[in-house]
């Protein structure tokens, strides 16, 4: 009997670690290739940016931006504030409360000189629950409209109620919790000017919670003591400037985020909206908006576009965390199961034939590859075919090249490039980048493992709002 | 063999991890270097007054050949080009003016895309109203030859530079350029640029009038926009003619009504109230949207009221909210708006409604 099992335990460990060494060398060939192609085109950026090879052209698409807001009485007011600061020539701020049960509607009505528009039809575009109010005013020249709808349960239906009600060709969805940047519109636009084919861009998200800021733009900070949102900010430096500058390049993004997405609104129509059985509606949007387009032979171009910045809140705890974690799995397991006719077919280009399959292997699966790498190692272990000196080797050479990608992409994409980078904020980028190795990654491959026995109960959850802190301004 | 000693076995991974190491090390004396990089600009700045403090001094413009062959070295090129937005303008005219042919050879010669873009910003900003007509027409060829880029930055520089040339002829035959070649450049950068064009923009409408019908769809919908901005109707006759050719696009012919209804007329007229009848309740029916804007502009005789109350009860929302915010405008006898709020399309009453709930200043 223990023989049998020593044999299984044997060729368990062989084949799997036959596969998972192909595993590793086609994942760290594509992130190098992502994280040299990224750093090419940034670098490229930069220089055609100090050659005024940019179109930086007064002229303005006007543009609808959609605020959802679901108990988000804390920083919804901050967050239209912000908006209200924006250098672009037209645009409305559309919020929409999603059936809060705090004082979501109440600050803005206090905060704001909203008038109640009893006469305004509503154009039932994509489906939604029914919006019951529907209050506007005008601060300058932007629009302020709120909308009061019954509670949809998750995002999308609140993001489908905006586009109802949006007035201009163009929407911005982003969350309750955010700060564009004060020149983020203008920057997105460039890539509408560029070519006559984008129905989407995509911009740069980055963690606020340690910055402060001016007149919606960073005026300090980076790194802070809460490791948590430090480990975000460096995660999310890796993911927006390695992988996505170069699905940038392939024309393949395959999420443009739920936080900040630029689209053009028929586009949207077209699609019927967000989804709101999705859990990942940003996902499913692109991933369906690729899929029409491909499908139909339309040219069409989704951009993502690092230079246009929204600030956003990452969760400051573990479980607010581990639920949005879940939350993210669940949505990305949704699309991949509702689009998977799209995997491996050749009609669907590098999306279909590489990106998702990518995706599946190296994003949806990591966590259980991850799980068995850990009983292979401990069953190489047991059986004697390696020894704790090899383990402890393999692993610090895994920790020092995500070392090196994380510091890389940190000092290209430093928060406030303006302050000067010092030793003790390396320190800071070393210390938790060593962290992030040994605890947040593991951690988050835990959670996200956790996500495949969660599944009907995540999809079935509705839509909650971490806890929220109002974001440092100075005056 | 385990995972472990098969990665160890593994030289090339090891290898991949060194070669990430030493883009590591590259990247942090890349950016050491930055600090330094202020230093050398402002060294390239004062080498570039050098040259204009000794062309000061002998009274001549002209470079020596090294000097022209900065102009295909980024940093040298843009230290030149920040130069032509300081007091030092007039001096880096004067060089771009007494060394023309020089300067064109070079740059269309050495310069890759992003510098040949740059050296077109330069002749953008530059002030180059002291060019005689045989530089601006050499400068104006090498621009037109940009436009065959396939990057849309160095184009728009060209085009750019061209406006600022103030050259109608060059900047009419660069859209041309553009038509032929089925280069798409944005519409509204093409119209907008037209109407930053630094000559006589009378002869540069004459001149796109004249190669109108060799410009494509686009560009004949940029030219529109251009005229519309720019309020020149000395063509509206010849466009409220072409609206009853059907091979143009759908998007030209609002265009077209966008320029015609700036100047109401009885013809203009029956001409909005033609397209709102003919097309309000169509497929198509974007012109009958934007006929409706322009009829708020006369009487509020019966013959309007009538259109509008027709689109008002469109299947499309942009005809209705148009007509209805037209119709508010109009002020027409209360009994038209008690007949819509009171009739039986729900739609038109809705639309009415808001109309008059914002007195028709919603119009987006």
């Amino acid at each position: 009997m223990i023989a049998a099992l020593r044999t299984a335990a044997e060729y368990f460990t062989r084949y799997f670690n036959a596969f998972i060494t192909v595993y590793l060398w086609v994942y760290t060939i594509y992130l190098l290739v992502c994280c040299l192609g990224g750093a090419f085109d940034v670098g490229r950026r930069r220089r055609m940016e100090s050659l005024h090879n940019v179109i930086d052209h007064e002229y303005y698409y006007p543009i609808s931006i959609l605020v959802p807001a679901y108990n988000e009485e804390t920083a919804i007011v901050q967050t239209v504030r912000n908006l209200l600061r924006l250098e672009f020539k037209r645009y409305e701020i559309v919020v929409i409360d999603d059936g809060s049960k705090d004082g979501t509607k109440q600050c803005m009505l206090d905060a704001f000189p909203l008038a109640l528009e009893s006469a305004r039809p509503i154009r039932y575009q994509v489906t939604c629950h029914p919006i019951h109010e529907i209050y506007s005013c005008r601060m300058g020249e932007v629009l302020i409209t709120l909308i009061s709808k019954e509670n949809g349960g998750c995002k999308a239906d609140a993001v489908n109620a905006g586009i109802n009600v949006a007035t201009y060709p163009y929407v911005i969805n982003m969350d309750g919790d955010e700060i564009l940047q004060k020149d983020s519109l203008r920057l997105a636009c460039r890539a509408l000017l560029e070519s006559s084919n984008v129905i989407g861009v995509g911009g740069n998200i980055k963690i606020s919670n340690n910055m402060r800021f001016r007149d919606a733009m960073p005026v300090s900070g980076g790194m802070g003591s809460n490791a948590v949102v430090n480990m975000q900010i460096l995660e999310y430096s890796r993911g927006f400037l390695g992988t996505r500058m170069f699905q940038d390049i392939l024309n393949a993004n395959l999420i443009i985020s739920g936080g900040y997405g630029l689209f053009k609104k028929d586009a949207l129509i077209e699609m019927g909206g967000y989804d709101p059985v999705s859990k990942g509606e940003d996902m499913e949007i692109t991933v369906k908006l690729q899929q029409y387009f491909r499908k139909h032979k339309i040219p069409f171009s989704m951009r993502f576009v690092p230079e246009s910045i929204c600030w956003t809140q990452g969760p400051a705890n573990l479980k607010d965390l581990k639920a949005q974690r879940l939350r993210w799995h669940c949505g990305l397991m949704q699309t991949i199961i509702k689009y998977r006719s799209m995997i491996l077919n050749p009609r669907y280009g590098v999306v279909g034939m590489f990106m998702l399959p990518y995706i599946i292997l190296y994003e949806l699966m990591s966590p259980i590859f991850m799980v068995l790498g850990c009983i292979s190692t401990a069953l190489c272990l047991v059986l004697g075919s390696t020894s704790i000196i090899s383990a402890a080797v393999a692993f610090l050479m895994y920790v020092l090249l995500g070392l090196i990608l994380t510091t890389i992409t940190y000092i290209d994409n430093r928060y406030c490039p303006q302050e000067k980078l010092t030793f003790r904020e390396m320190v800071k980028v070393v210390f938790y980048g060593l962290l992030d190795a040994f605890f947040f990654r593991p951690y988050i491959a835990l959670v996200n493992f956790t996500a495949f026995f969660r599944y009907r109960k995540i999809t079935k959850s509705k839509w909650v709002s971490p806890e929220r802190i109002k974001v440092s301004e100075e005056p | 063999m385990s995972v472990i000693e098969l990665i160890k076995s593994n030289y090339q991974i090891i290898g991949i991890c060194v070669l990430v190491l030493m883009l590591l090390i590259v990247r942090i004396i890349v950016y050491l270097r930055g600090e330094k990089h202020e230093r050398i600009e402002e060294s390239l700045r004062q080498g570039w007054k050098t040259v204009i403090d000794r062309c000061r001094n002998t009274g001549s413009y002209v470079l020596k050949e090294r000097e022209i062959a900065r102009f295909s070295v980024s940093g040298w090129l843009r230290a030149f080009g920040e130069l032509c937005e300081t007091t030092e303008a007039e001096a880096c005219s004067a060089i771009l003016r007494d060394n023309s042919e020089k300067l064109i050879a070079r740059v269309g010669g050495r310069a890759d895309n992003a510098e040949k873009g740059y050296f077109a910003y330069v002749l953008f900003v530059a002030d180059l109203s002291g060019l005689t007509e045989a530089q601006k027409a050499d400068y104006a060829v090498f621009l037109r030859q940009l436009l065959s880029n396939n990057s849309v930055f160095c184009r728009e520089n060209a085009l750019k530079a061209l406006y600022n040339l103030g050259d109608a002829t060059a900047v009419a035959d660069a859209v041309g350029m553009l038509s032929a070649d089925a280069r798409l450049h944005n519409e509204k950068l093409l119209s907008d640029g037209m109407n930053s064009f630094r000559g006589d923009r009378k002869k540069l409408a004459e001149a796109l009038m004249e190669r109108f019908e060799l410009y494509d769809d686009h560009s004949q919908s940029a030219v529109i926009t251009f005229f519309t901005v720019a309020d020149f109707h000395d063509w509206d006759e010849q466009f409220k003619k072409r609206l009853d050719n059907a091979d143009i696009s759908t998007d030209q012919r609002c265009d077209i009504l966008r320029l015609i209804l700036k100047q109401p007329s009885e013809e203009t007229k029956q001409i909005l109230l033609r397209v709102l009848l003919d097309k309000g309740k169509a497929e198509d029916w974007q012109t009958a949207a934007v006929a409706a804007t322009g009829l708020d502009r006369y009487p509020n005789d019966g013959e309007v009221v009538e259109a509008l109350k027709y689109g008002i009860t469109s299947p499309a929302w942009n005809v209705r909210m148009n007509c209805a915010s037209s119709l508010v405008k109009l002020d027409p006898p209360a009994e038209v708006f008690d007949g819509i709020l009171n009739g039986s399309d729900a739609f038109a009453a809705d639309a009415l409604r808001f109309a008059l709930s914002t007195k028709g200043q919603v119009n987006e």
